[in-house]
Parts: structure tokens; sequence; C-alpha cells
């Protein structure tokens, strides 16, 4: 648990925002050089590992996490030195008023999204939201040739964050979305280790989820595996949940069509034979995470999802448990040493 | 070639068995149980993807091309989301319901067929706005008569709720839940049984889909790796507005006019030379038809045609009052016309070429 | 910019799933031009200009040659005609428009009532083509034939303007490149998909088949520079060819966009950045094809698109030609 803090706050600096993962993804080849045996990207950025098994004997089991997050894209500049910008993924615009922003231009810059004050607002302007087209980024310049000195349109940036330990064990940041299901991976890959599944292991974090789930769609089709497991976050909110899923109850096992019964079974088993505390949850239509494309790679991908509570989505201030991250990676190590995981395949 | 040519009862016989079955996405062990049994005799090979998927072949008399048949096994239904301190029972609908339709209907909930009703609020003691409102399914709650969540045993979240329509005929109709798509189903397994032991002019792979009405799931993959394919004949069941609109507004079908063609829905615009081709069997072999005025809903058609190289696809549904709900109302001749359609078309379509 | 020769593509039939006259049209045009011509199950036509290498990298330039239009679902019994839209149309752009049918049958869209016309739905429309009765209007309109609304080219010294810009002017764009390409190592696979504007179809189906090792999508982008208007993304009228970095369905990676604004600094042509909040193009069937493609996309800036007064600028279109023409002639980045 203790390596998994370690790990947490060194990859929660780190930016990732869809479509511009290459500095992330250095690090993860990096974190798995020596400990897989093969490693890689393929055309559009997605990183692979492969552990391999015994030849012939096992399954390929595909353990699946995304590694990108939502973020903004400088898209032109005005005569007085603001900026425009436009949302990649589900930006909420009432997560991003008034906050700091980091923007990855020809230096990490930091920049303000600009708010008229309730003084001079008036009762009606302060009580409507603004969409993003509405909003700029302020960084100081007084003029556009001065800003384009540190910045062009085309870069990336992220809202500011403070990754902190919280009570509990909970801890904050932005990008846990997905950073907690990437934390689980490289946890897994740990207790790997010492281990010789007869299984295949093959490790895929994937790129563009959260502007429509690219990076797994091609990938299914690369890849094929037999089974996938797609660790992912949902909600765990105190607040306003619409069910009881909670933050340090244990990672979340998902059932409905995009998953298939006998694997849902088998991981439910196994958490309960290894005293893994878990919740359950339905998701009644395919969609949402990697699942939906894993699940109709080819012929189809017998798979199942795992995801991590998590509070306040999409917003800088996302919440998780950080041992519902470590009981999620055991569960999937208990998944990889099972000889037979799915019965009459 | 001896042939079977199955008098109208026992059509009618399958179409109760497979629409009294319930299953729906992700849970179709039950209809696929059941289609096995019936053409397992007139196939040569049977297997599952997946995605449930189940896939029948039979070899044709000329091997170089084969047909892609479908039909899709699961119904809409609900799902058990949880279950709550008071003992109701709170859920989700797979595939597209209107909470309208809901309140007040006896359903089955979890593999053990549990009966229950749809919670509906007495009329007396609703406040005036709430009348006119139209219920939202996360508002309705399943009551199994248990007092609090310790009394209700085996059933969870993830459990399958169905509507308790059986089949029944009335008047040159059928009733029942499910036509959309056991109506396909059926048609697909009487394809199979019309070749009996013998064999068809081209090979037959018949898919039955599964998760259809959640997004075309089994569509996906159903047309993946197989070679030499002339086109998909997709069998559904189809919106009929025959009763409800005013008379300058598309009914889309029309019960007793035959079969409906479909030119183009939300997923796919039918091929021009394959829709033409349809319905120059239809007139050849005088089956009465018509075609499916409007293009909304989409049919695992959409993801058969676009599937690697992609494949021509057209979509022949019968028409189905009130589909969607829980009592569906059909024609009689209209599901012997479309039994017949499919028959006509396989057997003619080794003339076909793009 | 003289058209000469290839007028057609701007007045040709050729709505979504039925594209067989513009097809033909395009067919007779290339087939001097390229050394083999194919088509897709969907209805693209891909035209191949081989290379003499042994081995050369296969590029595929796509642009759609879909448009817009409407489908005659209905015939009531007084001769009027409902209809679906093919591909997404603001409705409020509809009222009173002419539109012409694949036979050449014309009719105008009304609706209901006045009061209709404030928040225009298109359940409450119907196109009139004159008929008094449901079976004079079926001798002229099958149920299930296509129209597109009427919107003849208007050429000026700087402007281009209707004729289906969308995606019209990217096929123009191709033929243009098919004639003036110059030596080039690689194999060029022009593709005039099919069926986009229901949901990139034809690319996807014909980047499945071809498999190539790169691909461009030549489309038409929104220009953003109307009075007071809304900043959708970041090109203007006359600003040059558009390189595209992002819109709602592909984000183009970093060293193909470095690449192509790299040629475009070297040979001199005027470009600028394409950066969408919103829309959807061909770039991303052929980047998500089988196990992904490197995939950009080189864009027309166009104003009031999907309407029949989609209008561009000639001197990006010639810049837009110039670049895809620079883009196949040189060195590629992979």
């Amino acid at each position: 648990m203790k390596k998994l803090k370690d790990h947490i706050k060194e990859i929660s600096q780190l930016p990732s925002v869809s479509g511009f993962e290459d500095a992330f993804a250095r690090l993860l080849l990096s974190r798995m050089e020596g400990r897989v045996d093969r490693c890689e990207r393929d055309t559009l950025g997605n990183v692979i590992g492969v552990k391999n098994g015994y030849e012939g004997s096992g399954m390929r089991l595909l353990f699946e996490a995304h590694m990108d997050q939502i973020g903004l894209m400088i898209q032109s500049i005005e005569e007085n030195g603001i900026l425009r910008f436009t949302g990649i993924g589900g930006i909420n615009p009432l997560t991003i008023y008034g906050k700091r922003v980091r923007l990855y231009g020809k230096q990490t810059v930091f920049g303000v999204i600009g708010m008229k004050p309730p003084h001079i607002s008036t009762k009606e302007e302060q009580g409507r939201m603004r969409p993003i087209s509405e909003l700029f980024i302020d960084i100081g310049c007084r003029t556009r040739e001065e800003a384009l000195t540190f910045v062009t349109p085309g870069d990336t940036g992220v809202v500011d964050f403070i990754p902190d330990f919280l009570m509990a064990e909970h801890f904050s940041s932005s990008g846990l979305d997905n950073r907690a299901g990437v934390l689980t991976l490289l946890s897994l890959i740990d207790l790997l280790q010492d281990t010789r599944p007869i299984h295949d292991i093959l490790l895929l974090f994937a790129v563009q989820e959260e502007v429509g789930l690219r990076g797994a769609k091609v990938a299914g089709y690369t890849l094929n595996p037999d089974v996938a497991v797609v660790c992912d976050v949902t909600f765990g909110d105190p607040v306003g949940n619409l069910t009881e899923i909670a933050t340090g109850k244990g990672p979340v096992i998902a059932k409905g069509p995009n998953y298939y019964p006998p694997l849902v079974k088998k991981l439910c088993e196994i958490a309960r034979r290894e005293d893994i505390p878990f919740q359950e949850e339905v998701e009644e239509r395919p969609g949402g995470t990697d699942a939906y494309y894993l699940q109709i790679a080819r012929r189809g991908i017998y798979t199942a999802g795992l995801s991590i509570p998590l509070r306040y989505m999409h917003s800088p201030v996302e919440i998780i448990n950080v041992k519902d991250v470590y009981r999620a990676s055991k569960l999937m190590l208990n998944l990889a040493l099972e000889e037979k995981i799915l019965a009459d395949t | 070639m001896p042939v079977t040519i199955p008098c109208i009862w026992e059509r009618i016989v399958l179409l109760e068995k497979l629409s009294n079955v319930c299953a729906a996405a992700g849970d179709e062990e039950d209809i696929r149980a059941a289609i096995k049994k019936e053409i397992t005799d007139c196939v040569d090979e049977i297997s599952t993807n997946p995605l449930g998927n189940l896939i029948a072949r039979k070899s044709g008399e000329e091997s170089s091309s084969s047909i892609l048949v479908t039909a899709h096994m699961d119904e809409v239904a609900c799902i058990v989301k949880s279950v709550e301190k008071n003992g109701l029972i709170k859920f989700h609908t797979i595939g597209g319901i209107v909470g309208a339709i809901l309140p007040g209907n006896p359903v089955a909930v979890g593999r053990n067929r549990v009966p229950g009703v749809v919670a509906c609020k007495s009329y007396h003691i609703m406040p005036e706005e709430e009348r006119k409102k139209v219920p939202e399914v996360k508002d309705l709650c399943i009551d199994i008569g248990a007092g609090s969540r310790e009394e209700v045993k085996d059933i969870s979240c993830g459990d399958y709720i169905y509507f308790r329509s059986k089949f029944f005929t009335q008047n040159g109709c059928f009733y029942g839940k499910a036509f959309d798509d056991r109506a396909g189903c059926a048609a697909l397994c009487e394809l199979f049984r019309e070749y009996g032991k013998g064999k068809p002019p081209l090979e037959i792979v018949g898919t039955f889909c599964a998760q259809e009405e959640v997004g075309l799931r089994g569509g996906a993959t159903a047309a993946f790796g197989l070679q030499g394919l002339l086109f998909n004949l997709n069998l559904e069941g189809t919106t009929c507005s025959d009763r409800e609109l005013k008379k300058s507004y598309s009914p889309v079908t029309e019960l007793g006019r035959g079969p409906a063609i479909t030119f183009m829905d939300r997923t796919t615009i039918t091929n021009r030379k394959l829709f033409e081709f349809v319905v120059s069997v239809a007139e050849k072999e005088g089956i009465p038809f018509q075609l499916k005025r409007g293009t909304a809903g989409g049919t695992d058609a959409g993801l058969i045609h676009l599937t690697e190289e992609g494949v021509p696809s057209v979509t022949v549904s019968v028409p189905v009052r009130y589909i969607h709900s829980p009592w569906c109302i059909m024609s009689g001749e209209d599901f012997q016309s479309y039994i017949a359609l499919a028959k006509a078309v396989v057997q003619e379509a080794p003339v076909f070429s793009l | 910019m003289n058209i000469q020769g290839k007028e057609f593509i701007f007045s040709e039939f050729g709505v979504s799933g039925r594209e067989e006259q513009v097809r033909n049209g395009i067919e007779k045009f290339a087939s001097k031009l390229v050394d083999e011509i194919l088509y897709d199950v969907t209805g693209s036509l891909i035209c191949v200009k081989k290379s003499k290498r042994k081995e050369p990298r296969r590029v595929m330039i796509a642009a759609h040659m879909d448009t817009i239009g409407f489908v005659a679902t209905y015939v009531d019994e007084k001769g009027f005609l409902r209809f679906a839209e093919v591909g997404e149309q603001p409705e409020a752009y509809l009222l009173g428009k002419r539109v012409v049918f694949e036979n050449g049958t014309v009719g105008v869209i009304g609706i209901e009532r006045r009061e209709h016309e404030k928040k225009p739905v298109l359940e409450k429309m119907f196109i009139d083509i004159g008929a008094r009765s449901r079976d004079e209007a079926l001798e002229r309109v099958k149920i299930g034939e296509m129209c597109a609304v009427y919107s003849p080219l208007a050429v000026t010294q700087s402007t281009l303007s209707g004729g289906w810009m969308d995606d019209r002017i990217g096929c123009f764009v191709l033929m243009e490149v098919m004639e003036q390409l110059g030596k080039t190592p690689h194999e060029i696979l022009f593709v005039f998909s099919a069926q986009e504007e229901v949901g990139l179809r034809g690319a996807q189906t014909s980047s499945y088949r071809l498999d190539p090792d790169i691909g461009i999508s030549v489309d038409a982008t929104a220009s953003s520079d109307l009075p007071e208007g809304e900043r959708v993304g970041s090109c203007v009228l006359g600003g040059g060819a558009g390189i595209k970095i992002m819109d709602k369905s592909v984000i183009v990676p970093k060293r193909l966009v470095q690449h192509l604004l790299g040629i475009a600094e070297k040979r001199k042509i005027l470009h600028q950045q394409d950066i969408m909040s919103a829309g959807r193009t061909g770039a991303q069937a052929i980047q998500l094809s089988r196990g992904g493609v490197l995939t950009g996309g080189i864009s027309v800036p166009v104003r009031y698109l999907h309407t029949a007064g989609e209008m561009c600028a000639v001197s990006d279109v010639k810049a837009c030609i110039e670049l895809v023409r620079a883009f196949c002639e040189e060195e590629l980045p992979i």
C-alpha cells in the first residue's frame, strides 16, 4: 500500500490530455520496463505490455485502463492577449470558473479563467451558467504578440489542482478519472512480479477514452484477447448519488449486458473467497467505458468491469480511496492466477 | 428433394413458444435453448459467440457463396437496480420502454420468476399536476409483497424483470409480448426447417443476435470473418401506428398489408439494387408487401452492413402494433407472408449481384 | 478560378446512399487520370494512382461525394409528401426551400400552420410537388426517393457558393490534385466516399478495405467569421487551407500536424489552424480503422454549413489544392 501511495503522487502530477498522452505514456513504459516481457505503443498511442504465460495452455487475458484525462485546448488569441479555448472531453463549465489553469506551451504557463466579480455582475448574470465559448483564459499578457511568445493555438492544458492525502486513506487530485485505473494496473504489475500465471497477461493503457473510447476500439481489434477486464471509475458520491456506492467499501463489480455473467460471477466468487470487500452496480446499457468497444471487437470478447468509486467526477478535486485501488488489483491478481477463468470455453 | 412444408398451425405454435420465453439483453440463455431445440435437426452446426449470438450454419448446393440471415433474440424488459430498505425494488429499463406503459403491470422477477407488480399510485391520492405527468422510470418501483429488504430472498441487483403476457390468438390476429423480434426468430427457424434434411441453394448462416435492444451489440459481431457473403437479410418486427395517427401522417406500416421492406432507417440506407431485388422477388411470387414508410429506429443491419469491407443488407419486418409494450398485436396473414417472403428471398438469392 | 470541365461536381445529384449520378460523373473524369477504379460496397468510388516503387507507401486522400437531403416517406391522400432528413440539417433553413428529386421533379417545403414557423419541426413539414391526389403524386415520386435542396452554384472573383460545398468542394480539390499531381513515389488512393452525412459509412468500409498507411480527409469546416458571430472554430474565409488540429470526432497526432505545417511553410502556402468545438469528418473513420491509421485533415473553411448558401473563398480552395498535392508528392512522416 505504501508503494501505491508513492506511485500516486508522482503519477497525478503528469498530464495526459486525450490525444496528447506522450509524456505520460513514456512514464508508463519506463514503469513496465523489466517487469513485463514486451511493451510498446501502437499507432494511436495506446501503451501495451505483455507478460507471457505457458505457451498454448491458458487464455489471453487483458486488463485495461484508459490513461487519458479531460483537458482544454487553446483555440485562438484575441488582440488584447486573452486566450479563447475549447474543452477536450466532458468539461463542465461549472468546475472551471475562476480556476487556475496550467498550459503546456513552449513552457508551462499558469493562467486564470476570468470571471466577473459579484460587485459588478447583475443578479441575472450571477445566476447564469456561461458556456465555454464565452469564457477566456488570462495569462497576464497585454497583446497577442506577447501571448504568442508563451503559447500557441493548439496547445493543451488542464485545470490546476493540489494533490493531497485526506483522512481515512482518501486521496484528492485532478485526473483520478482514470489515474485510479492506471494505478490499479500498476499495482497489479507489482503483484504479478513473483508469479507465473498460465495465461498470457496483456496490459492495455488506452488513449482517448474521454473523447469517444477511441484507443480501446483499435486496440481491441489488434489485441483481440479472449477475456478483457476494464478498470475505470464510477460514482461514489456521498450526496446526490443514484446508488449506494461509496468510496472505501471496495471496488465495484459491474453487471449488465456489457459484462459476461459467468465472468462477473467468477469475480464475485473470488472476492468472497479472498475476503476482498466489493460492491455491485448495474449498467443497463453498454456505454460510458472502454468495455463498450472491447466487448464487440472482431467476433466478440468476454468482458468484465471493475471500477473504483470516485467522488466529484470531472472536477479538479476528485477523491478516491487508495484501499479500493489496492483491493481491485488484488482481485485482478487472483483472477489472473485462476486456472479456469471461464467454465465452458 | 423431400421437403417438410409445415402447416400453418405449426408456425403459430412456434411463435407462441418463442414469444412466451423470457429473455432480454444479456440474459438470453432460455431463448437460445428454445431455438436450439427447434433447429438442431435441420442445421449442420450450431455455436455461440461471446456476445451471446446463436449461430447456425447449413451448407448449400453452391459452396462458394452464402447468405447471412439475422433476427434478434432479446425483448425489452427491466433489470433490478436495488432492493430498497422498505422491500420495494428499484429498476432500470433494458431497451426502449416508455415510462407511461409501466405502472400497473404484473411482472416476473429474477431466475425464479418471482411474481410482482409495477406499483401504480392510486388515482384518488394523486395531486392534480402529477396526474398529467408521464412517470419517470427512476420514480417507479416493483412490489413483490415484501415489507423490508431482509424479507427479499434470491433477488439482487442485475436480476431481470419480464412482462407476463402470454400468447393467444383472436380473430386472425396474434396477441402477446416480444413479437419484436421473436417473429423474426420464428421465421428464421422456419427457413431452416423449410430445407429440412435437404440443401438450400446457397449456404445459410443464420445468426440469432443477442442484445439488439441495447445498441445492436450482437449485430456488431455477427458478420465478422464471414467469407463469400452475398448479402444480409435481417428479419425484424417494426412499428405499426395505423390506429393512432391523423390521416396526413405516416403510420409507418399498416396491419394486414404484408411484410414491410425498409429503404432507410436510422442506421442503414438499403443498397438500391438489393432493395429492388427484394421488391421484385415479392412481386414475382405474388407476396403482398408494403414499404416501411418512416426512417426512425435502428436495426442490426446498421452494424452488419458496415462490418469489415461492408456487406449489402436489407431489413424485412412484420408490422407489430404497440411494439415495446406488454401487449403487441400482429396479423396472422402478415406473419405468413413475412415467412413466405423470407423463404423466397433466400431461394432467389444466388441470382443477386451488386 | 477556372472550373471548366468540373462544374458537374457542384450540380450532379448525389444524396447519401443514392450517389450514382455524381459517381458516374467523377468516374468519367478520373478514368483518364488514374490507373485503376474500384467501387466499395457502400457506394464509394476509389481511384488508384499506382506507383513505380516495389512496395510503395499507400496514401488515402478522401472527400465525401454525398450531400444532405431528404427522403420521401409517405404520400397523403391529397398528394402531399411527408419526409425525413438524410443527414442533419437545421430546421430553420428549410421553410420555403425548393427541392429537386433524383428524377428532376421539383417541390417546395411547406409547413402546416404559421404558428409552427417560430419553432419549426420536421414532423409538421411536407413537400408539395403540385400533385392533386396521392395517385398523381406517386406517378412522379415514389416512396423512398430522395431529394436535395436546390442550390445552384454561384461564382464570383473571390468566392464560390451554393453547389453543396460540403463536401463537393473537397471532391473538387481531389479532382484538381488528380490533374495536377506531379511525380510521387507513393501510391495515391483518391477516395470519393459515400454516405458520410449519415455516419461516415463509406469512409469506414473503404478504409478497412484499403488499409492505407496514412490518410487525409478533405472536408469543409465551419468558418467562424460572421458579424457578432459565435466562435465554433478557429478558421476564417481567406485565412488559407485549414490544417486540422481537432474536431469533435478526431484529434490529429502532433507529428502529422507539424508535418503539414512544415510543408505549407516550405511551399509558401497560406494556411490556418482548424480547431473545432463541434463537427465530425471522415478522418475519424480512417483513424479508427482496424488497428489505427495515422490520419489528418485539410479543410476548406465554409460559411453557412448545411444550407443552400454554403460559401467558401477561392484563395482557400487553391491553397488546399496546393497543400494536398504537396502532401502527396513529399516524403511521409512514417
